[in-house]
């Protein structure tokens, strides 16, 4: 009994130990019992009484492990990764908050029992829109933690540095002047939109923008089968677009790593939307119909003729989408230009002085 | 006032941390075991539980700063541990280390 007890003491502590390792500490470790236990010889108590008392004093076998292997301290995610981690993990939780709530009140209107409907349909209906938010804000809210947790898990595992070395005072990054910064509000708002665009065009492509009031149902405005096959383009812009936020968040200025990353999710974002808007179809012909019905205006061309200027099918594509194709395509040149003007201008100064 | 009583344990179990590699070096001079460490230490007013020590030897002797030897001449084998070279040039460093910081700290809160 008594050495059953005392051998399963020491495996307890041995067991997670290297072989050759567990071999010496579990010979140091029957030393010490037994130099305990002889201690103790005169007190009048059984053997089994005894030697309870002495493992009881050398404490949990756990601890004991912890202290052989050196782990005593280790942590999940220690220093300093934890302080960005808290950062990013509060910047996360705000977006996905914040995009998930909006999109489902877009998601409810589209399936609400309009235009007129007995109270009881109305209580369902916010019922079940309220149950949705809760039941999506849980699963994005723990699935943001999980992944910001892991992923911070990961680089702080492997050493991955966050910040840079003390070698040299001259390595300190410059303060960059004020039109260089990128501010966290910035941050925050690119990072909600970013939600919102990959619930409403990714995960609910037959519902996507609702538009409500012109029939008994509201009619999604984009047509649900071209969303569905410029899919990969719109993940393809929505992970370069995160990539940028990344690489945004972490130099916290106009860089040319981040001038990098704004051009490559800029030149994504412009075939997306060449591909998507600029697809014949693309608006749904059924909110189409109905637009003519109720106001008598094609909204193909200019009421039905080819827009001057424009060639082939361009020239016939709903007008508001070809002023975004215009506008998108212009504004993510403009944007790319000048995050390389901020970036070549900061490191010019950098390099007079 | 319990707030109080655990600051003061953590923060003197922090300061007694640094210290216990010094005194368990200085009592390796000559060969010891580590329950005899034990006791020692424990009659000299500086306790340290043997789950402390045990793996705390173990350590220094990974380091280099401790060797070690199995008597087994008499019934009960016994691991020896013993300050090495190494040891000794560290163990000197560290209590000049000590000496030096235990001087200015005493002056400075000795200045008000």
């Amino acid at each position: 009994m008594k050495n059953n007890l005392i051998e399963r003491y020491i495996y307890a502590v041995t067991r997670h130990l290297p072989e050759k390792e567990a071999v010496e500490v579990s010979r140091e470790l029957d030393e010490l019992i037994a130099s305990m236990l002889a201690e103790k010889g005169d007190i009048p108590a059984s053997e089994d009484e005894r030697v309870r008392e002495v493992l009881m004093e050398l404490g949990s076998p756990e601890a004991m492990a912890r202290e052989y292997t050196g782990k005593a301290n280790d942590s999940l995610i220690g220093q300093p990764h934890y302080s960005l981690y808290l950062r990013v993990l509060k910047l996360v939780l705000m977006a996905v908050t914040i995009g998930i709530s909006v999109a489902l009140v877009v998601s409810a209107i589209s399936e609400g029992p309009f235009p007129t409907s007995d109270t009881t349909s109305w209580i369902n209906w916010t019922l079940d829109a309220v149950i949705e938010w809760f039941t999506s804000l849980t699963s994005g809210l723990l699935g943001g933690f999980a992944w910001v947790t892991i992923i911070f898990a990961i680089l702080y595992h492997k050493g991955v540095k966050l910040d840079f070395d003390m070698n040299d005072l001259d390595d300190l990054p410059e303060v960059p002047e004020e039109k260089v910064r990128i501010g966290r509000g910035e941050l925050i708002g690119e990072a909600i939109f970013v939600t919102l665009f990959a619930i409403l065009f990714i995960v609910l492509p037959y519902v996507n923008i609702p538009i409500i009031g012109i029939a008994a149902k509201p009619i999604p405005l984009f047509t649900p089968e071209v969303l569905i096959s410029v899919r990969y383009l719109l993940i393809a812009s929505l992970l370069t677009t995160i990539l940028e936020m990344v690489v945004k968040f972490v130099d916290g200025r106009y860089s040319l790593r981040v001038f990098g990353a704004i051009t490559l999710a800029n030149l994504v974002s412009i075939v997306t939307v060449l591909t998507w808007f600029g697809n014949p179809q693309a608006m749904n012909p059924v909110f189409a119909e109905r637009f003519q019905e109720l106001t008598g205006l094609s909204v193909y061309g200019l009421n039905g003729q080819p827009v001057p200027g424009f060639g082939g099918p361009w020239a016939m594509l709903p007008l508001p989408f070809l002023i975004v194709i215009v506008v998108v395509t212009v504004i993510s040149i403009i944007e790319i230009i000048s995050a390389g003007i901020k970036a070549f201008q900061f490191r010019d100064k950098l390099s007079v002085d | 006032m319990e707030d109080f009583e655990n600051t003061f344990e953590n923060v003197s179990v922090e300061l007694r941390r640094g210290l216990t590699n010094l005194v368990v070096l200085s009592q390796c001079k000559q060969p010891v075991y580590g329950y005899e460490l034990v006791k020692t230490l424990g009659d000299k007013g500086f306790p340290l539980e043997a789950n402390t020590v045990y793996p705390l030897l173990r350590r220094l002797e990974k380091q280099g700063f401790l060797r070690s030897d199995w008597d087994t001449s008499t019934e009960k084998p016994r691991k020896y541990y013993q300050i090495s070279p190494v040891g000794l040039r560290f163990y000197d460093r560290l209590r000049n280390h000590w000496y030096e910081n235990n001087r200015i700290v005493q002056e400075i809160i000795e200045e008000n």
